[in-house]
């Protein structure tokens, strides 16, 4: 590595620098404004979101002035899938501050903004690393400040049990992954994302048996944040305990760095990518195949059977991991629609409708932090209209029907499964396809509770006004139908990231 | 490595001087077992309860500093050593660089310490 | 295998002269620092053993042996008889790397040094120092004892704070030196001459490394784990015997240690007037090792004052200092330190930040001190 790559390195990780140095202020100046005993004024917490927008807002302005170039040999690099990857991130960020806004406690409110930062951070760190050791650092930073978030906002016992559930699960997946990296870079000498895909095309498993262990336990690492299914057994809990927003952020973003890690360590998954017969890569997409199938189906049955609307969104949530699975396997294939861009538009719509269905739970509930079980939906259609047609509307979308985001993004993934050319992706659309008409039934049932059932008794008082969370409803509203509407240029930086 | 050597023949000496200590005393010393000397001194009570007790959770949040605090050492002595030397150090063109990477390094961790103050972590009640 | 054992020959004989002087050393510690108490105390102190009582010391150690060695019913066996073990081994196996002489002026079959020519000189006693914590915890966790439990406890947590002024104080050494090696620093001490000295440039750097070893030793001021008044002996209330004499050796070896690290890191070593790099008389070598062993028990003696002199911290006080107080004016200095010499100023300036850094920091605790005086004083109006 040159003295002038580490130089550049700064200038590629410019928006990072922004959050970072946003979340530094935050934790500097957030203890001094508290009073004696630790209690603060109320409000303080309308300071502290402002600012996390505002640092949000500059680093997308600078994101915005960034172009995507080839790969060099700094740590860092400013590719195709970073710039859609931060792009979609920083969209969804804002949005996610909007949702936590009033669930904060002013008390905590700087810190759980700074976390809030940090972890966006990571996210984009991750997409951005061009080195496993950036790679992990980014993935910590995504970790770290969720166990914060976790334990931050609410001191209730569930959300106590959620916040020990995820945080040892996340710290042994996240040794698993360090493992996993480690033998990876013992197998081939380098630390360097590109060296290390060249040369694992090349590599066949009888060279390296090293990479009979890592391979399974960097897919483990990373198959715990993308909810795939031997791992996915923490997330209806853990998403029943903690408040709505910690909910959208655990559905959305450790999918975002779990697919992003994957997707640079393609050579490890991607069948298409490789040049040796016996190398890695078709041994794990055949696992991961079977992951995906396993992800999709227990996903989407085990929602079935849920009356906690946050476990149905973490079993929906687990199955849409197995759709997104099924767009990496199809990987950058020669013909028809790249499994990566459907991959990456997908990522970008379901984070519209998850977070905002998240989001609107938060802005129509009448007591406690958001609505939590169905039978407090029945009625909603005809007590609040408009929150029952917004919420309809995402359900339409992670049911995949038109017109919303979630039908193309389902659309462009069966037709990338279909056409990639790779042996065994046929049947994945037509699992893909079998699951989503299965997911159909539990999406469109709560829409039939909101309109067709008469409302409780105890649900006559006014909603508790949130303009913050309205605001965000409003946003994910805009993109899950603008994505329908206009999804081109989303679809031309989801291609920009495959080439 | 080789300069390794001496500490190893040193440990060696050592684990026997310990260990001859130990047997010496055994051996030498007399053994008259009473059921006083078997109890946990306190002073001449009765012990009460277990003394393996939980503690305060006071000790852990300097334990977690320190951790925090001796890793960033652990950083620093390698820098301490190759920063500022005439040849085989950092060259001399990333010496600036480097000088900023420090301060923002020893930065971050100020702020680290300014938190852990402001909240109070150092008092002792 | 002969060959092995005829390389590290000068290593054995330099590791059984350094054991057996630091044995004695320690024997004789102990007699003068009970003649230092009874003197300040206006006592007499040991004087029936021998001429002067000078004897004493080996009295002391034959009744340590000949003593009943009471292993209580209720103690973890392993770890109780281990603890000790760690204690005396960690202390004597961080002296492998402390230059008790000059280097490279002795004769060809022994050494100045156990372990010589190690890059990580300074590294590798901060390690070694800082299992020795491990000895206390253990001894304290398996005796099954209150008082033990409580001592361990209060020690582990103030060797731990104390570690990191301690590691930082010696960045600055390290930055101007270029280099952890102990030789290597003392050397170029001497080959400055006396204005080299790293005191006279780091005096704040001396003073923090000085308070923190005394209180990774856990000596007085700094031996709450030990107190005697509240937990009788700490963690080593259920030992007895030479497991008791363990501990002690520990104890006074590191003391010992601490002295040398303080004469070559800050003091110049063996470097004096009387003996520079330069001097080639015959006996040169005498004439050094006899500086290097003033200067070290200058050190000793002047612990050992503090000891009767100072009363001993209240646990909040210990924890605030190594928090508030140490590490704050260490990273001071590595940062002084740091733009000095980056922008190649006159270290003399380092001499300067550290007497305005202690100056702020002496007048900053007078002021908090003053404040909690004055809280303390009228409880009333805090009250109301």
């Amino acid at each position: 590595m040159s003295h002038e790559s580490i130089r550049t390195a700064v200038q590629l990780i410019l928006p990072e620098c922004i959050l970072i140095g946003t979340v530094c202020v935050m934790f500097l100046t957030g203890p001094f404004l508290l009073g004696r005993n630790g209690q603060a004024s109320p409000g303080l917490r309308h300071r502290w979101g402002a600012l996390a927008l505002l640092a949000i807002g500059a680093a997308a302005w600078q994101w915005w002035h960034t172009t995507p170039v080839a790969a060099i040999d700094g740590p860092f690099l400013s590719d195709g899938l970073s710039f859609t990857i931060r792009g979609i991130v920083l969209a969804l960020g804002a949005v996610l501050v909007l949702a936590a806004w009033n669930q904060l406690d002013d008390r905590t409110s700087a810190e759980c903004n700074a976390c809030l930062l940090a972890l966006l951070a990571g996210v984009n760190l991750t997409a951005a690393a061009n080195d496993i050791i950036t790679l992990f650092l980014g993935l910590e930073l995504v970790s770290i400040p969720t166990y914060l978030l976790l334990y931050l906002p609410t001191r209730s016992r569930p959300a106590q049990e959620a916040t020990i559930k995820y945080f040892l699960l996340s710290l042994f997946s996240s040794a698993m992954l360090v493992y996993g990296l480690a033998l990876l870079y013992g197998a081939t000498g380098t630390t360097m994302l590109p060296e290390i895909v060249e040369l694992l095309k090349a590599t066949s498993l009888t060279e390296s048996p090293l990479l009979l262990i890592a391979a399974p336990l960097i897919a483990a690492g990373l198959g715990f944040r993308i909810t795939a299914v031997p791992f996915h057994f923490y997330a209806p809990d853990v998403f029943q305990g903690v408040p709505a927003f910690m909910a959208a952020l655990l559905s959305f973003i450790p999918k975002v760095v779990g697919f992003t890690a994957l997707w640079r360590l393609t050579a490890l998954t991607s069948r298409a990518a490789a040049e040796s017969a016996d190398a890695v890569s078709t041994y794990m997409a055949s696992v991961l195949a079977v992951l995906a199938v396993l992800t999709m189906f227990i996903g989407n049955l085990m929602a079935l059977r849920q009356s906690n609307l946050h476990r149905l969104l973490a079993y929906s949530s687990v199955a849409h991991g197995g759709y997104m699975l099924v767009g990496l396997l199809a990987g950058g294939g020669s013909s028809g629609v790249p499994g990566g861009a459907a991959l990456l538009f997908y990522l970008a719509a379901y984070g519209f409708m998850t977070i905002g269905a998240f989001c609107i739970l938060l802005a129509a509930r009448r007591s406690g932090d958001s609505i939590r079980t169905i039978d407090e939906l029945a009625g909603l259609g005809s007590s609040q209209p408009l929150a029952a047609l917004v919420l309809s509307v995402f359900l339409f979308s992670l049911a995949g029907l038109p017109p919303t985001a979630g039908f193309l993004g389902k659309f462009n993934l069966f037709l990338a499964a279909w056409s990639s050319g790779v042996s065994g992706t046929r049947w994945l659309a037509v699992i893909l396809a079998m699951n989503a008409a299965i997911s159909a039934w539990y999406y469109l049932r709560l829409i039939g509770v909101m309109y067709l059932q008469s409302p409780q008794p105890s649900t006559a008082d006014a909603p508790t006004r949130n303009l913050p969370a309205w605001i965000a409803t409003a946003v994910c509203v805009a993109g899950t139908l603008g994505l329908f509407l206009v999804p081109q240029a989303v679809w031309d930086a989801a291609l920009l990231a495959t080439q | 490595m080789s300069s390794f050597a001496p500490i190893l023949v040193y440990i060696l000496v050592l684990l026997g001087f310990v260990a001859t200590n130990l047997i010496l005393t055994h051996v030498i010393g007399p053994r008259r077992k009473t059921a006083v000397k078997d109890m946990p001194y306190e002073s001449g009570m009765d012990p009460v309860g277990d003394a393996r007790q939980p503690f305060d959770v006071k000790f852990y949040l300097v334990a977690i500093l320190f951790l925090v605090f001796d890793v960033e050492l652990l950083f620093l002595y390698p820098w301490a050593t190759a920063a500022y030397v005439d040849s085989g150090g950092v060259p001399a063109e990333l010496k600036n660089l480097m000088f900023a990477v420090m301060l923002v390094f020893m930065g971050t961790l100020a702020i680290a310490y300014i938190y852990a103050w402001k909240h109070g972590v150092f008092k002792w009640r | 295998m002969l060959d092995l054992l005829k390389s590290q020959l000068p290593t054995l004989i330099t590791i059984a002269i350094a054991l057996g002087a630091i044995l004695t050393t320690c024997a004789y510690l102990i007699y003068i620092e009970r003649k230092i108490s009874a003197f300040m105390q206006d006592r007499v102190g040991p004087n029936r053993v021998g001429p002067l009582g000078l004897l004493q010391p080996l009295a002391d150690g034959a009744k340590f042996l000949l003593k009943e060695d009471v292993i209580p019913g209720h103690v973890d066996k392993v770890l109780y008889l281990l603890a000790p073990c760690v204690a005396v081994f960690t202390a004597m196996l961080a002296f492998a790397v402390v230059p008790f002489g000059p280097v490279g002026d002795e004769p060809s079959w022994m050494r100045f040094i156990i372990a010589p020519d190690l890059d990580m000189g300074m590294v590798f006693i901060f390690a070694i120092g800082s299992l020795s914590v491990y000895g206390v915890v253990l001894g304290g966790w398996a005796s099954n004892n209150k008082y033990s439990a409580l001592g361990s406890l209060r020690a582990s947590a103030q060797v731990v704070s104390y570690e990191i002024p301690l590691g930082m104080s010696i960045l600055g050494v390290a930055l101007v030196s270029g280099t952890l090696n102990l030789e290597q620093i003392l050397a170029q001490q001497a080959k400055g001459g006396f204005l080299a000295w790293n005191v006279w440039t780091q005096p704040l750097a001396c003073l923090i490394f000085f308070t923190a070893s005394l209180a990774e030793a856990n000596r007085l001021p700094f031996d709450l784990s030990e107190c005697e008044q509240e937990l009788v002996g700490g963690f080593h209330t259920e030992y007895s015997a030479m497991k008791f004499a363990l501990f002690f050796l520990g104890e006074y070896t590191h003391m010992i240690t601490i002295a040398f690290l303080m004469s070559v890191l800050f003091f110049g070593g063996w470097h004096s007037p009387l003996a520079t790099a330069e001097s080639a008389y015959p006996g040169a070598w005498a004439v050094k090792l006899g500086v290097l062993f003033a200067k070290v028990l200058l050190v000793i003696l002047f612990i050992m004052v503090i000891r009767w002199t100072i009363p001993r911290f209240r646990f909040d006080q210990l924890m605030g200092l190594a928090w508030k107080v140490l590490i704050p004016l260490a990273l001071g200095n590595v940062i002084a330190l740091m733009v000095i010499r980056q922008f190649g100023l006159s270290l003399w300036w380092s001499t300067v930040a550290s007497a305005v850094m202690f100056c702020i920091a002496g007048a900053i605790s007078t002021n908090a001190s003053r404040a909690a005086l004055e809280r303390a004083r009228s409880p009333l109006a805090t009250a109301g």
